[in-house]
């Protein structure tokens, strides 16, 4: 199925990413990809890291002072994999300007060097790649060459070993590190490196799938710089500046709708700003096309549960309702990934090119759930995790999943519920309401308004709490096991004014009845929609009970897939990409 | 608060000496002598200051002797380390070591290693080789056990739930116990098939056998406490004399009087029978009143990499320890030839060790690291 595909009256070919993309936007790509090297490669440090030391490179600074650091760097090799990724990023894209001695140290390090490959699908992803590269760079050597042990070829086997598996488990039951705003610059970067520099045209062709595929996925939930909706891990930091997270450079990069993101992570998006990779035009258009509201769903895995469940990778349904100035977006919750989850907000866009987050949790830490991802003994694992994660056992923190919460999503509507054991640390939940909202009114009827940006916000939270002010934002918490809230949101435009939303989400009904003796409620939106949700997962949407065991891994008007075969389209142009044939296909409509 | 940094490093170097110092005074005089060849291994998994990327990880396979000095890391200075298997006489010396990359392998006493387990096998977190055939190995993952025949080299998998202990019959090496998260298995048969044992619904952490009467068998639990087999572990008793709620992580036996029986738990202390498990008595003497503050990294990664700065008031996360139950306590052994000396490896305080038969403990080595197994040579 690779070549000349006719169907109907489209056309098929066989073609690359390369060629895709049309050349306004390939120069507009080019001209970023400039000012992000120059940028980067003006900053000023102590010692070049290996980011620094390829951008330079390429733009032909500083020659013999990025050879000096490129060789104190591997003098001391630390890091684990994340070392050996940007270090073989930078030696590959450097490798015109390296020395013999560069060249030999090199090799040196990975005949002495031998990092932990990590216990995480990004570390995973990281190590393999640098591995296959490595492989690929000094093929033939005998075991004795390499720090593990392992011939070249065992090396090189072992890496696309993993990385195919990978390629084919994302493409059948989804990535369970997904849709992670920070961890996102690892998998774009590390496929970006492998995609310049493998030499195995197989391979090859895979990594350009995987990064069309994870940009496809990047696109549908994208507003402005933002990844929106539930995510798998994020950081606290990245839940208070948006703008600030490891994705923000790499959307930067290829959706070029945003300011330039200085102050965004910009390491591992120096690999977007080398390389020759391009983004088809198809993806960059759904990016930015925000002209029609649309829902997105998605189905990802739960990263492996290797304790207390039957079942290694249950599915995590997401759902994402997008629009111009905002989105509503959810996972249906309870501990579906460890430590970081996000499980559902607002985002809006507000002053032009700012984006922020309105949302609330239940603040929930354990050793079962840690237990359920991670090998070490149960009791210590609360302070292992800590170490690197300081908030996870916090009252007050802003990131984390509990088996206690669930979602329940129509549209511009969704319902949270919550109901809490007894027993678990924290009983009381924690609406987060940034500063950046143009207004905030508390009505008598419970009702909390609103307004970030263009988007009118309507919060019911379904019992009392005290609120208090932080730097970043205003905090309700509320006090009660059995507790919730209903939020729609609205775009200003589609009311004469602040006064008419406010009347019309007071003609909405909601009945809480039910709320404390069965965890029920049941609200008719102002749309008209009936909503019934039952904790945990009893949820009827117009009488009809919605069942998510039938849903694909992407659904939405220009992103659908399933069974490792994912269509991209957008204004007449469809993209396949298909991990069964190891194809990519393009159809133009009427051509 | 602030902290005077040379007051910092001069309480470290007191207290270090105060360790090296209390260690060699401890040691009884005719133990050292007699056994000054004798090599202790830890796998150290992790330390106070460990996360993944860290610069100067100091953790992984870890090999010092008795009198408590020139520990160094042996192989890689950043594989974290869950188990190790050590057969110094095999061949030029074989070393099995369980890590998050996988197993490795040293086939030289330790000179050269290789991981024979493929992108597969993660979380490798027992080894267990046959004594007299140590080509054969199986190793508990967090995906089950795994068997190889040809030193690892070869890995098939055997079952497929978390695996937290793994044990070969001391008479019958085909007979294989294997604890899980939520049970006991045991094949006869070499691992061919498993039956489940009925009434062991727990999480077993730790499997003891008597040599002197392989009958008898002592499960340690995650919240159970611990159990006893007098049929070979067709049938366990739990123990009632002791506490039913404890977290048992590992058990030791005398190996020259079976009597003594010593059990590691996360917060009890260490516990101690004197009549072959029938009554108990906790331990919780040693490393009392100590403030554990700060975690500083030793410059030479080949030496120890992590140390703890003890003082009274230095620090809001200070965390007092008062005594072995403030310990988490992962493994206990017996000295080969003195059964009077002991070694623990603990949960951030490393090795301690005891030289009067387990009445008292006192900070050995490694002080800072977080010790899954030991071995002594």
């Amino acid at each position: 199925m690779k070549y000349l595909i006719p169907i109907f009256f489209f056309f098929t070919l066989n073609v690359s990413g390369a060629e895709m993309s049309n050349s306004s936007n390939k120069q507009a790509f080019e001209l970023r990809q400039k000012k992000m090297l120059q940028y980067y490669s003006a900053i000023d440090s102590k010692r070049s890291n290996f980011f620094q030391i390829a951008a330079r490179l390429k733009l032909g600074q500083e020659i013999e002072r990025c050879r000096t650091d490129f060789m104190a760097r591997l003098e001391e090799p630390s890091g684990d994999m994340f070392y050996n990724l940007p270090m073989m990023g930078a030696y590959l894209h450097g490798r015109d300007f390296w020395t013999p001695e560069i060249h030999a140290k090199t090799r040196h390090v990975w005949k002495t060097y031998f990092p932990y490959r990590g216990d995480t699908e990004n570390h995973w992803v990281m190590w393999h790649a640098a591995l296959l590269l490595a492989a690929e760079t000094w093929p033939d050597l005998p075991a004795s060459e390499w720090a593990n042990g392992r011939t070249s070829q065992e090396n090189f086997d072992d890496a696309a070993g993993f990385l195919n598996s990978w390629f084919n488990t994302t493409s059948t039951i989804g990535q369970g590190e997904f849709d992670s705003p920070d961890y996102i610059q690892v998998y774009l970067g590390s496929l970006l490196v492998l995609y310049d520099f493998v030499q195995d045209p197989v391979l090859k062709q895979r990594v350009e799938m995987a990064l069309h595929w994870l940009l496809a996925d990047y696109a549908v939930d994208y507003l402005g710089g933002a990844y929106t909706g539930g995510h798998s891990r994020i950081y606290e930091r990245e839940i208070i500046n948006p703008l600030r997270d490891g994705g923000v450079a790499f959307g930067y990069m290829f959706f070029g709708d945003t300011p330039f993101p200085k102050d965004a992570p910009l390491g591992f998006p120096m690999f977007a700003a080398l390389t020759n990779y391009r983004l088809p035009a198809v993806i960059q258009r759904i990016a930015t096309d925000r002209s029609k509201p649309y829902v997105a769903r998605e189905r990802k895995r739960v990263r492996n549960v290797i304790r207390f469940g039957d079942e290694l990778n249950p599915p995590v349904y997401k759902y994402n309702y997008m629009t111009r100035n905002f989105s509503l977006g959810c996972l249906d919750g309870g501990l579906q990934q460890p430590i970081q989850i996000h499980t559902w907000s607002v985002t809006y866009r507000y002053d032009g090119d700012k984006v922020d987050n309105l949302f609330a949790l239940h603040p929930y830490y354990s050793a079962r759930e840690l237990g359920m991802f991670f090998p070490e003994k149960l009791k210590v694992m609360v302070a292992e995790v800590v170490k690197s994660k300081g908030t996870y056992n916090k009252e007050d923190k802003w990131t984390g999943g509990s088996p206690y919460e669930r979602t329940f999503q129509h549209k511009n509507s969704i319902i949270v519920l919550y109901d809490l054991a007894e027993d678990t640390p924290y009983k009381h939940l924690d609406y987060y309401f940034p500063k950046s909202l143009s207004k905030k009114e508390t009505d008598e009827s419970g009702w909390i308004f609103a307004q970030g940006g263009s988007a009118y916000i309507a919060v019911r939270p379904f019992k009392p709490g005290d609120w208090s002010e932080e730097k970043s934002c205003s905090r309700l918490r509320s006090h009660h096991l059995r507790n919730g809230l209903v939020t729609e949101v609205a775009d200003a435009s589609d009311f004469p004014s602040w006064e008419a939303f406010k009347a019309k989400i007071l003609q909405s009904s909601l009945d809480l009845s039910r709320l404390d003796s069965n965890v029920e409620v049941m609200y008719n939106t102002s749309s008209g929609d009936k909503m019934k949700f039952r904790f945990p997962n009893h949820r009827i949407l117009n009488n009809k009970k919605v069942d998510r065991t039938v849903a694909p891994l992407f659904e939405s008007p220009h992103v659908n897939g399933n069974a490792q075969v994912l269509h991209i389209s957008h204004g007449g142009e469809e993209l396949t990409i298909d991990f069964k044939n190891d194809a990519i296909t393009k159809r133009i409509q009427g051509k | 608060m602030h902290i005077n940094p040379f007051d910092i490093k001069l309480r470290f170097i007191l207290a270090s000496l105060t360790i090296l110092l209390s260690s060699l005074l401890s040691t009884r005089p005719d133990a050292m002598a007699q056994n000054s060849t004798r090599k202790i291994y830890a796998a150290v998994l992790s330390n106070l200051s460990y996360t993944v990327g860290a610069k100067n990880p100091g953790v992984g396979l870890f090999v010092g002797d008795e009198n408590g000095a020139e520990w160094r890391n042996v192989a890689f200075n950043n594989m974290r380390c869950f188990a190790i298997e050590i057969f110094p006489h095999h061949g030029d010396g074989l070393f099995y070591t369980a890590n998050g990359n996988g197993v490795i392998v040293s086939r030289d006493n330790g000179k050269s290693w290789r991981v024979t387990s493929g992108w597969q096998v993660t979380e490798v977190l027992e080894a267990a080789a046959v004594p007299n055939n140590p080509q054969i190995i199986y190793v508990g993952t967090a995906y089950g056990l795994w068997k190889s025949t040809d030193y690892g080299e070869n890995l098939q998998r055997l079952t497929k739930r978390f695996v937290s202990s793994v044990h070969l019959d001391v008479e019958d090496p085909e007979r294989i116990f294997v604890g899980e998260e939520d049970g006991l298995v045991i094949s006869r048969n070499g691992g061919k098939s498993f039956q489940p044992v009925k009434n062991i619904s727990e999480a077993v952490n730790h499997i003891a056998q008597e040599n002197s009467d392989p009958n008898r068998l002592y499960l340690g639990t995650e919240d159970h406490g611990l159990f006893i087999s007098n049929d070979r572990g067709k049938s366990w008793q739990q123990v009632t004399t002791a506490s039913q709620t404890a977290t048992i992580y590992s058990v030791a036996i005398d190996p020259k009087n079976h009597n003594i029986v010593f059990a590691s738990t996360f917060a009890d202390g260490i516990l101690r029978s004197e009549d072959r498990g029938r009554t108990w008595q906790t331990i919780t003497r040693g490393i009392e009143d100590v403030e554990v503050d700060k975690v500083v990294s030793d410059p030479d990664d080949s030496a120890i990499a992590n140390r703890i700065l003890r003082g009274e008031d230095q620090d809001k996360t200070a965390q007092t320890i008062t005594g072995l139950d403030d310990i988490p306590v992962y493994t206990i052994v017996f000295h080969p030839d003195d059964s009077a000396i002991l070694y623990a490896g603990t949960v951030n305080r490393g090795i301690l060790r005891s030289t009067d038969g387990g009445e008292s403990w006192a900070s050995f080595a490694l002080d800072g690291t977080h010790i899954w197994e030991l071995e002594i040579k």
